[in-house]
């Protein structure tokens, strides 16, 4: 009766807390456990969910509203949310429901794009970093140091300040921002996976360092950069929509939401609510990569919650 | 005799740390043939661990690791060996197979994938060769679905499995070494002889070399052509199996075989040796087992003067100790629970 047994014995299991026991005839599949967990987490659910509704909103937008997000209208400038324009208008009468929506297309794809590039460029430097040790180490972990004592914002508005304003070099700029972080992380994930007995024990069936570092200790570094990456995709959309606000970034008559708070800043004593919705969809979208980002790592790393 | 294929000679691996050094293996000398096993045997912390990873070159080759002595195998030296030479003996040549299976496959990767890797260290085939090979490996080291095997990943495998899917990357490329860190500790009874089984019939096939690093006299006793008893870092006797079971000559060997349990007569207690092995960092003067032995009983130059490795009875068999042949006179079997100091 070895079923009955481990039914019996299921709350009893030692598996750590927040990790599901598997209860008997379930597949226990632990990706699967995980995204349970993650699943059971409200936050990180809201986080998807607000995140899901931007996303869409962007994705559809066309179809959501008739306004384009560029045309001016100078005779509805300064309209107050009514229900012709739900958000208002801006000062040259675009409406601003329908940049917000069109800007999130910007900002959001900018963010994650920007993360993408700051992972693949850490990543690697960080794992060789931490494999191989000695020289190189020295060597990358320096330069690390160095771009570290900048914050990842002037890191950005340096680089923008180099390659000039406009679309690709604000996501470059964004992105090479955050990379002295994915340098860190992943080096430390490579110090602590080299010294697995899988690793050894690769080595002693004679793989060399690249099939390693490939193999073994990139995919085992995926699940930390994974919820690292989501994390610092708010501080991406951070860094871009502030270098749109110094009107730095994407170029108008773009919508992108940093620059619309930039624009609106003029006025904003007169129409307050001009700023307050691009301001308000930062937020939400920040907000929402944070509790993701919280969640996931609560789900695959029980170790680190508090 | 031709030359053996493994040979260490003179092999001394220190640690050096802020609070002193670790001598983890001292002026050990021994020799594997073809078509041998060894048996090395020893308590936790006695060196034999360290010793392989030394033949292996896995070492970290820093200046807290220092060594010294000579590691031929098949004539070149691995201590002295490049970086690329070794990563072409490893696996091809000379293959360990690790002390733990539960940890030695990497947890996010499929067994099939871990398994090509191994074959695919040393030579380029295409992809459907490698799957093929793989399965055939599988099959060969008795696992009953080597295809869905494949698709699995580790922690969907009993520990046995895992213990043969080692095996399996190890013999891969049929290695002239085979060397086996405590191939059986994590199975039960049944595995272990299935897996034992296994170890043998892959030596036979290909005259391959097999060190069997283990605590477990049993195993040693049923598998091994020689034994080499190790203590504190040092070789402490060394001879054939047979030899070293029935007329041990060093009284540390002799406390293993009395602490076996012995289901024939009737006691009911088990014969440890009294006391634990010496730290590391600070060994006895003299003799390391010293402290523990029956036989020392206090004699000053068991605690002075450093016994070496002598001939001792029949030819091949020596011993470190300066006493061996007071151990004549005490049979197995003779030395009864009353004589012992119970702890």
């Amino acid at each position: 009766m070895p079923q009955a047994v481990s039914r019996r014995r299921a709350p009893l299991s030692t598996a750590p807390v927040g990790q599901i026991a598997p209860r008997a005839g379930q597949d226990c599949n632990p990706r699967l456990d995980r995204l349970r967990v993650f699943a059971r987490n409200r936050a990180a659910v809201a986080g998807c969910v607000i995140l899901g509704l931007l996303v869409c909103l962007a994705l559809f937008a066309p179809l959501l509203t008739s306004y384009s997000p560029t045309q001016e209208n100078l005779s509805a400038a300064f309209q107050l949310p009514s229900s012709k324009h739900w958000l208002g208008t801006d000062d040259l009468g675009r409406d601003i429901f329908s940049r917000i929506i069109y800007g999130g297309r910007y900002t959001l794809s900018i963010g994650i794009v920007a993360v993408g590039i700051a992972a693949v460029i850490g990543v690697p430097l960080g794992l060789i970093s931490g494999y191989l040790q000695g020289v190189t180490d020295m060597i990358i972990q320096r330069v690390t140091d160095v771009l570290l004592s900048f914050n990842s914002f002037l890191l950005a508005l340096v680089l923008v300040a180099v390659f000039g304003a406009g679309l690709g070099s604000v996501t470059i700029a964004a992105g090479i921002g955050v990379v002295p972080q994915f340098i860190r992380l992943a080096r430390g994930q490579a110090l602590s996976i080299r010294e697995e007995v899988y690793v050894e024990a690769a080595v002693a069936f004679g793989s060399n360092s690249l099939t390693i570092l490939r193999r073994h200790i990139l995919r085992n570094s995926v699940t930390p950069v994974t919820i690292y990456a989501t994390l610092n995709a708010g501080v991406a959309i951070l860094v871009v929509a502030g270098l749109g606000f110094l009107g730095l970034g994407v170029q108008p008559p773009a919508p992108e939401w940093g620059s619309m708070l930039g624009e609106a800043r003029v006025y904003f004593f007169q129409y307050p609510y001009q700023m307050t919705f691009p301001g308000l969809v930062i937020f939400l979208a920040v907000l929402s990569f944070n509790l993701i980002g919280d969640g996931l790592r609560d789900a695959f790393d029980p170790g680190t919650r508090e | 005799m031709s030359e053996p294929l493994l040979a260490i000679k003179n092999l001394s691996v220190t640690f050096v740390s802020h609070s002193g050094s670790i001598r983890a293996v001292e002026r050990v000398s021994l020799e594997v043939q073809r078509g041998e096993t060894l048996g090395i045997v020893g308590e936790s912390g006695s060196g034999k661990s360290v010793m392989m990873l030394a033949v292996m070159g896995l070492l970290p080759r820093t200046k807290r690791v220092v060594t010294s002595g000579e590691v031929l195998f098949q004539g070149g030296d691995v201590l002295r060996a490049s970086k690329r030479e070794l990563r072409r003996l490893r696996g091809r040549h000379l293959a360990l197979i690790p002390q733990d299976p539960m940890t030695c496959l990497d947890p996010v990767l499929r067994v099939g994938k871990q398994l090509h890797e191994a074959i695919r260290a040393h030579e380029t085939v295409p992809r459907a060769e490698v799957q093929r090979r793989g399965i055939e490996l599988l099959t060969s080291v008795g696992l009953p679905e080597p295809e869905r095997h494949c698709t699995q990943f580790p922690h969907e495998l009993s520990g046995g499995m895992r213990q043969r899917t080692m095996i399996a990357m190890g013999i891969a490329h049929s290695p002239s070494l085979l060397i086996a860190d405590e191939p059986t500790t994590a199975l039960d009874v049944t595995i272990q002889a299935q897996v034992m089984d296994l170890l043998g019939k892959a030596q036979s096939e290909t005259n391959t070399g097999l060190v069997l690093i283990t605590h477990d006299l049993g195993l040693v006793a049923e598998m091994a052509d020689r034994v080499v008893v190790m203590y504190a870092g040092r070789v402490v006797e060394t001879g054939d199996v047979q030899t070293i079971f029935r007329a041990p000559r060093h009284p540390y060997t002799r406390g293993l075989l009395d602490s076996l349990p012995q289901l024939s007569n009737d006691e009911r207690w088990l014969h440890p040796i009294p006391g634990n092995p010496p730290d590391p960092a600070y060994k006895p003067m003299g003799c390391s087992f010293e402290p523990r032995c029956f036989l020392a009983g206090g004699r000053a130059r068991c605690g002075t003067e450093l016994p070496v490795l002598a001939p001792a009875g029949v030819r091949g068999h020596k011993s470190a100790c300066h006493f061996a042949e007071e151990m004549v006179d005490i049979l197995p079997g003779t030395r009864s629970a009353d004589e012992e100091q119970t702890p």
